[in-house]
C-alpha cells in the first residue's frame, strides 16, 4: 500500500504539519474543502447547496476578519447542517497568486501549496472537492453532485466541473460571462499520489498519470465577483501576462472593470431578477439555456 | 530565429537527467530512441543513443575519457571537433530533430567536450543555450564511484574540477544558466521560470497543468538523500580546496544572474590555471611510472615479435592496436552483459 508522505514545513512548526487519511467509506463519499479569507458575503449562497449535496464540509479559515467562519457557522445551523460542517483556521499569512506565490518555497507554512495540502488533510471520506469560498453550486449541479455520491463507488476518477464567472451589480441584476468557461478538476480519490504541487501561478492538483475523467454538466456552478468589492486581492499583480495559464484572469479583470464602468463587454449576459427572488438564487434555479444561452 | 537547442551540460551524475526531465515535461523534445533506464537512473538518462555514439566515437578517436582529469584532453577534442565530416553529421541529425519541435533539450555526460562543435552545426538551425547542473563535488564523485567503474577517489575528483572548470570558461559568453540540483528539487516552478527567463524559452509560457503535473511528479523525495561528505573518500587535501573552493565561485556564478562581476571571471580562471599547473605537477611526480609503463609496452612488443616470428614484425603501433582491440572486445562484453550500450562511465 502506498501511502502519501506526511509533509512538515520550512517553518517547524508541527502542529500544523499535514498528516493525511486516506478515504473511508465509513466517513462518506463526498467533503468539500472550502479555503476562505472574506467570504462572508458570499457564504449564504455557497454554504447551503454544498451541505445539501456533499457528506461533509471543511471550512479552512484563512485569517478572515469579517466574521466569515461565525457566518459560516450560523448558515449550517439554520440548514441543519452543523454536524457535517467543519471549521478549521489557519493563521499564517499565505502569499497571493502570481509572482509572490512563484517567490515562496512549496513547503513554507506561507506557500498556497502548503495551505492547500494542510487543508486537504482534514478530509476523511473517499473523494475531496476542492472549492472556492465564491463559487455557487446551482440546482442542477446540486442534483449532479449529490448522483456522485453513488456513481463514484470503486471509481478512480478526476471531476471536472465547468464554472462561469457571474458579476453582481446589485441584488437585482448580475452578468454572465458566457465566453470563458473554466473546466478546471475539482475532485479527486482522497487517497495515496493524489495531493498538491507547486505551479508558477498557484497550487497544482496532482494525480496519477493514468486516470479517468468524469465531467459534470454545463450549467453546475458559477463564480461570485462581486462589482462593489477588491476581487483581485489574493492576486499580487495584475499583470498577467500573455501565457495559457492567465488568459482567464485576464478576461476577468477587462470584464469586471468594463461591467464597473457600465460597459457590456461581447460574450457577457445580462441578468434580472426584479422581483423579491435574488439575482442569485434566480440564476441557481436556472437551467443552462437560460443561464448561458446553451 | 525562434528554435532552440538547450544543452545540458555538466558531469554524469550532477542532476543533469534531472535537469533535461523537466525541461521534457515542460514541453521540449529530448529526442528518441534514448539509452534505457537501469538501476542507477530508473526514471531513464534522457540520453538520445544517436549522440551518445556520435560522441563515444568522436572520444575513442582522440583517446579521451568521458571524465578526463587531463587539461590537455580539451585540445585533443577540440581539434576533432573542428573537422567538416563531424559537423555536416551533427547538423543534419540536428535538422531533423527542428522539424519535430522548436525547443530540443540534448544531453550527454560527453557533450562539454564538443560545444564549440556543436554550436557551430546548430548555428544554421537554432539558437544555443547552455544549461549546468551544480551538485556539489562529494555527491556527484561519491555517486559516480557507486553508479559507474571505479576510478580512484582522487581522479574522479580531478575530472569534475577539469570538466566543471572548462566547461564554465567553454560557455562564458554565451547565453546559459547554472542551475543547483539542490535548489531544483526544492522548488521546481521558480527554478525553471527563471531558467527559462534567462534562456529565452517558450516553455513556462505554454506551459499547462499535465506539464506542471509531470514536473512535479520527477521529484522524488529519495534524491535529497544522496548527502555525501568529503569524509567518506581518501581524497587529497588540496583536492578538496579546490573542489570546494570551484564550488563556491560556480555557487556564486548562479547567483550572480546574466551579468556576473569580472572578478568572478578572473577568480575562476586563477583557479583554471591552479588545476593545470597541479595536474602538470602530479604528471612530473610520476613521470618514473610513465617511462617504466613506456618500457613495458616495448618489451612486450620485443617478446611478442621473438615468439611469433614467422608473424609480420610487431611494431609499437600495432601492438597498442592489438592492445586496444582486446580492450574494446572487454568492454563490449562488459556493456553487453551490464545492458544496452553506453552506460560505462
Amino acid at each position: 500500500v502506498i501511502r502519501r508522505r506526511d509533509l512538515s514545513n520550512l517553518e517547524g512548526l508541527h502542529q500544523f504539519d499535514v498528516r493525511w487519511h486516506d478515504g473511508d467509506p465509513a466517513h462518506g463519499m463526498l467533503t468539500a474543502v472550502v479555503r476562505v479569507k472574506n467570504e462572508a458575503t458570499s457564504m449564504p449562497w455557497v454554504l447551503p447547496g454544498l451541505l445539501r449535496a456533499t457528506d461533509s464540509v471543511v471550512v479552512a479559515d484563512n485569517g478572515s476578519d469579517d466574521g466569515t467562519p461565525d457566518i459560516a457557522q450560523e448558515v449550517a445551523e439554520a440548514m441543519g447542517g452543523r454536524d457535517r460542517l467543519r471549521v478549521v483556521r489557519y493563521p499564517f499569512e499565505v502569499s497571493r497568486c502570481g509572482p509572490e506565490h512563484l517567490a515562496t518555497p512549496p513547503t513554507s507554512v506561507h506557500s498556497l501549496t502548503y495551505f492547500y495540502n494542510w487543508s486537504f488533510s482534514h478530509v476523511r471520506t473517499s473523494y475531496c472537492l476542492k472549492w472556492d469560498g465564491d463559487m455557487v453550486l446551482t440546482e442542477d449541479g446540486e442534483r449532479s453532485l449529490d448522483h456522485l455520491r453513488w456513481q463514484l463507488e470503486g471509481v478512480q476518477a478526476i471531476i471536472h466541473i465547468p464554472r462561469y464567472p457571474v458579476y453582481v451589480e446589485s441584488p437585482d441584476v448580475a452578468y454572465v460571462d458566457t465566453q470563458v468557461v473554466n473546466r478546471e478538476p475539482w475532485g479527486w480519490p482522497n487517497e495515496a499520489e493524489y495531493r498538491h504541487g507547486k505551479g508558477f501561478e498557484w497550487e497544482v492538483p496532482i494525480w496519477p498519470e493514468t486516470v479517468r475523467s468524469v465531467r459534470l454538466p454545463e450549467w453546475t456552478c458559477f463564480e461570485l465577483k462581486w462589482l462593489d468589492a477588491d476581487e483581485f486581492q489574493h492576486w499580487s499583480t495584475t499583470d498577467f501576462g500573455t501565457n495559457l495559464r492567465t488568459r482567464r484572469k485576464a478576461r476577468e479583470w477587462e470584464v469586471f472593470h468594463a461591467l464597473q464602468q457600465s460597459q457590456l463587454p461581447a460574450g457577457v449576459r445580462r441578468v434580472e431578477s426584479p422581483g423579491a427572488l435574488h439575482v442569485i438564487d434566480r440564476l441557481r434555479e436556472a437551467d443552462a439555456d437560460t443561464a448561458i444561452g446553451r | 530565429m525562434d528554435n532552440r537547442l538547450i544543452l545540458v551540460v555538466g558531469p554524469g551524475r550532477s542532476g543533469t537527467s534531472l535537469g533535461t526531465g523537466m525541461l521534457e515535461a515542460l514541453g521540449a523534445r529530448v529526442p528518441e530512441p534514448r539509452v534505457a533506464a537501469d538501476d542507477s537512473n530508473p526514471r531513464g538518462f534522457y540520453e538520445p543513443r544517436w549522440v551518445v555514439e556520435f560522441h563515444t566515437s568522436l572520444l575513442r578517436a582522440v583517446g579521451v575519457h568521458v571524465g578526463d582529469a587531463q587539461p590537455s584532453a580539451w585540445s585533443r577534442a577540440a581539434e576533432i571537433g573542428r573537422d567538416d565530416e563531424p559537423r555536416r553529421r551533427l547538423e543534419k541529425w540536428l535538422r531533423r530533430e527542428f522539424r519535430r519541435a522548436d525547443h530540443v533539450a540534448v544531453k550527454d555526460p560527453r557533450l562539454l567536450w564538443f560545444l564549440p562543435l556543436w554550436e557551430r552545426a546548430a548555428s544554421p538551425v537554432a539558437g544555443t543555450r547552455y544549461l549546468t547542473m551544480l551538485r556539489h563535488p562529494a555527491e556527484v564523485v561519491t555517486s559516480q564511484q557507486r553508479h559507474y567503474v571505479r576510478w580512484d577517489d582522487n581522479n574522479r575528483v580531478a575530472g569534475w574540477l577539469n570538466t566543471m572548470l572548462f566547461t564554465e570558461r567553454a560557455t562564458r559568453g554565451s547565453t546559459r544558466a547554472l542551475v543547483p540540483y539542490d535548489d531544483l528539487l526544492e522548488d521546481p516552478p521558480a527554478v525553471l521560470q527563471a531558467v527559462c527567463a534567462r534562456l529565452d524559452l517558450a516553455l513556462v509560457e505554454r506551459a499547462r497543468l499535465p506539464n506542471m503535473q509531470a514536473v512535479d511528479r520527477l521529484v522524488d523525495p529519495a534524491l535529497r538523500r544522496s548527502r555525501a561528505t568529503w569524509e567518506s573518500m581518501e581524497v587529497d587535501r588540496r583536492l578538496v580546496e579546490m573542489a570546494e573552493e570551484a564550488w563556491d565561485l560556480l555557487t556564486k556564478l548562479a547567483a550572480a544572474g546574466a551579468e556576473p562581476p569580472a572578478a568572478l571571471s578572473a577568480d575562476l580562471d586563477h583557479l583554471r590555471r591552479s588545476y593545470v599547473d597541479l595536474y602538470g605537477f602530479a604528471e612530473s611526480l610520476t613521470q618514473s611510472t610513465r617511462w617504466t609503463a613506456q618500457r613495458s609496452t616495448n618489451l612486450a612488443t620485443r617478446l611478442a615479435n621473438r615468439w611469433a616470428p614467422d608473424q609480420p614484425p610487431l611494431t609499437l603501433r600495432s601492438a597498442l592496436g592489438k592492445g586496444l582491440r582486446w580492450m574494446r572486445r572487454r568492454i563490449s562484453s562488459a556493456d553487453r552483459a551490464r545492458g544496452p550500450a553506453g552506460q560505462q562511465r
